[in-house]
């Protein structure tokens, strides 16, 4: 399995507050790796800074993606090349339907990877068909983005999103948090549609509970801006029996 | 002072002189004209001491002597189809330069009892109507009464009681060469009882320094429904002041516009509502470029018990420009249960862009239910980073943030051809606008 991810190092501040102290973590193509660990340790923060959000501030250490420098692009060249950021808070965007936004941002990344655009007819094909499984419907989709959503629907909304763009690698943001039982399934039964050998998948989570329905290969603790400990789906077990202070 | 303000207008008195044997007419309106331009000297341009006229920009106006063009209308008809609206099949009046042009117009596919006339026509013929038709302007501003001095073309539509028009009038106003011209236009649209149309008007041009001087009067009837849709995309060297004057019963009047155009762009709605039930709409969309200044004011008059009135206005201001909105309501003693509502929001893309808005409440009755909200803002960070984080390049998330809060106005126009034309304009306005912020500016390295 080759390396998709390299992450040495990792030094991130905010408005001057370093929240990464020296992260370090390696995914190869067709792992899942989970990350957790309590409130405040960082989790959100590595995420944005993998996506490529401007007032996150690398002031150290560096990140190879597909061998190449991930930090010298932009947060949409990085989706252009297959990164993929589920949010923790999906933002509502009035005005813009959920078809008008995944079709400008679908041709948007064709259009950087020198492919033609998708037509109105083989767009709509594949929304529906991805939006279906997922449990989404059509007038949904024609909804405003993420405008009077449920938590569990804005949710399932960066699922549909993330199975019509087709990433190589998501980084999902405590995606599992807000979910009732069904919707937890729903999203995980997504989520494992998404593996696979050219594929990698980065949880973040506070919880077990999604590892139960999406298995991960290797977990890691993230601690007050580091991994302090990394080891097999054991791990989540053992946290969720004894909590992080026995582990960090 | 006031010889200053009127020596900075000697222009006008010039141009009204030379051209009063050309303006049509006969003695009664020569009258009214000769007293509208006295007074309009006397009051001299607006300044902006007067409240009502402190964000609007008429400089040019006083540097410039306008005249009004005289030379036959001309032009490319493939200037005027752009200026159109695209795949609107309807009957369309076609002005160059403020002249009304016969040839360029296609009017063959009205229903005869509504055809509507050039206003010169009509004031050439004569006869004891015109006074009826001209509104009674003798206490209105300078503008007023500079309009009423010169105006010479217009349209002049009269919807008989009952006829419901279907298919929209479209009304295209082109500036095509034509420095130092000016327009003085008065269009006339008056709705019998149940009587229902739409307008749909577009403004255009080159960058001629222009002067459009427009007054739309309106009078609808009980029953009446009148729409009227404003696309102003006229040139930069253009100074445009427009008011629409809305008389109405129990009537429904519905305004939509958007502009873009301009130097210097100054739109006024003045309604009055006379009968018990009637209802007037606003939706004004500005988009302002480094360099303009929008300016809209409007102005609604509740005289009598149970009527509304809903305003909702959005503008965009990119590079240095300025866009205000005032709007006024004032709600006489006798109008109880009125409901008017007013929202001004004000986008900026610069942090050179200046956006002022003034709602003005003047309530005199207790039983009523008035709202008013503004506010001003920048893009929201977190929607242009969701929209980047799933591929949209910052020129393209800026792009369809703002067609977003543009589109939420004129999604609610019927016409299809009309409605897309608008989200058009403003996909053309920021195309322009994202390439002038994407330009390195002065200073950068």
């Amino acid at each position: 399995m080759s390396t998709l991810l390299d992450i040495k190092n990792l030094h991130v501040a905010i408005k001057g507050e370093e929240i990464l102290k020296g992260l370090d973590l390696t995914i190869a193509s067709g792992e899942v790796h989970a990350i957790m660990g309590p409130n405040g340790a960082g989790k959100s923060t590595l995420a944005s800074t993998l996506a490529g959000r401007e007032d996150y501030e690398v002031t150290e250490g560096s990140v190879l993606y597909q061998g190449a420098d991930l930090l010298e692009l932009a947060a949409h060249e990085r989706a252009a090349k297959g990164v993929f950021l589920g949010f923790q808070y999906p933002t509502e965007i009035p005005g813009v339907s959920n078809l008008n936004f995944l079709r400008s941002a679908l041709n948007a990344q064709r259009h950087q990877r020198g492919e033609p655009p998708l037509d109105g007819g083989a767009f709509m094909k594949l929304a529906r068909e991805k939006a279906g499984q997922l449990g989404m419907s059509i007038d949904m989709l024609k909804r405003f983005v993420n405008v009077g959503f449920s938590g569990g629907e804005k949710k399932r909304n960066e699922m549909v999103q993330m199975t019509v763009l087709d990433p190589t690698i998501a980084i999902l943001d405590e995606t599992d948090s807000g979910l009732d039982i069904d919707a937890l399934k729903v999203v995980a039964d997504g989520i494992n549609t998404m593996r696979g050998a050219d594929k990698a998948i980065l949880l973040i989570t506070h919880y077990q509970r999604l590892l139960d329905y999406v298995k991960p290969d290797h977990v890691h603790v993230l601690a007050d801006g580091r991994i302090v400990r990394s080891g097999g789906p054991e791990l989540a077990l053992e946290l969720e029996e004894k909590g992080y202070q026995s582990v960090a | 002072m006031m010889m200053d303000q009127s020596s900075d207008i000697s222009g006008f008195q010039k141009a009204y002189d030379t051209t009063r044997p050309a303006l049509p007419g006969g003695g009664w309106l020569q009258e009214l004209r000769h007293i509208a331009m006295t007074r309009f000297m006397s009051l001299g341009l607006p300044g902006r001491k007067l409240e009502s006229w402190r964000y609007a920009d008429l400089k040019a106006l006083r540097k410039t002597p306008f005249q009004p063009v005289t030379k036959a209308p001309e032009a490319d008809i493939a200037a005027i189809e752009k200026a159109a609206i695209a795949g609107l099949d309807a009957p369309r009046l076609v002005f160059v330069n403020g002249r009304f042009s016969r040839p360029l117009s296609r009017l063959h596919t009205l229903p005869a009892d509504l055809a509507p006339k050039s206003l010169r026509d009509v004031l050439m013929l004569g006869g004891g109507s015109i006074r009826d038709l001209v509104m009674d302007l003798r206490d209105g501003d300078a503008f007023d009464q500079l309009n009423t001095a010169m105006m010479s073309e217009g349209v002049v539509i009269e919807v008989p009681e009952g006829m419901q028009v279907k298919t929209p009038i479209e009304i295209v106003y082109l500036v095509t060469d034509a420095d130092n011209g000016a327009a003085h236009l008065r269009n006339v649209i008056r709705l019998g009882q149940g009587a229902s149309l739409t307008v749909v008007e577009s403004f255009a041009g080159d960058d001629s320094r222009f002067f459009t001087n427009q007054i739309t009067q309106t009078t609808l009837a009980d029953g009446a429904d009148l729409t009227l849709l404003r696309r102003q995309h006229e040139g930069s060297g253009t100074v445009h002041v427009s008011r629409t004057y809305a008389t109405l019963g129990k009537a429904r009047f519905q305004m939509a516009s958007i502009a873009s155009g301009s130097t210097s762009t100054r739109h006024e709605l003045r309604a009055d509502v006379t009968t018990e039930g009637g209802h007037v709409g606003y939706e004004g969309i500005q988009l302002a470029r480094a360099g303009q200044v929008l300016d809209t004011l409007t102005f609604m008059d509740h005289a009598v018990p149970s009527c509304t009135s809903t305003q909702t206005y959005r503008a965009v201001l990119a590079g240095q420009s300025k866009a205000a909105f005032q709007g006024k309501v004032l709600v006489r003693r006798d109008a109880q249960h009125t409901d008017a509502r007013q929202k001004a929001d004000s986008l900026l893309l610069d942090r050179a862009a200046e956006a002022s808005t003034k709602p003005e409440l003047e309530i005199y009755a207790d039983d009523v239910q008035c709202a008013h909200g503004a506010t001003v803002g920048e893009l929201d960070a977190d929607q242009v980073f969701y929209l980047m984080a799933r591929g949209l390049a910052p020129n393209e998330a800026r792009a369809l943030l703002v067609e977003a809060f543009v589109a939420e106005l004129c999604g609610n126009i019927a016409n299809e051809p009309v409605r897309d034309a608008f989200l058009a304009d403003a996909r053309n306005w920021l195309t322009s606008a994202n390439a002038a912020m994407d330009a390195p500016k002065e200073g950068d390295q």
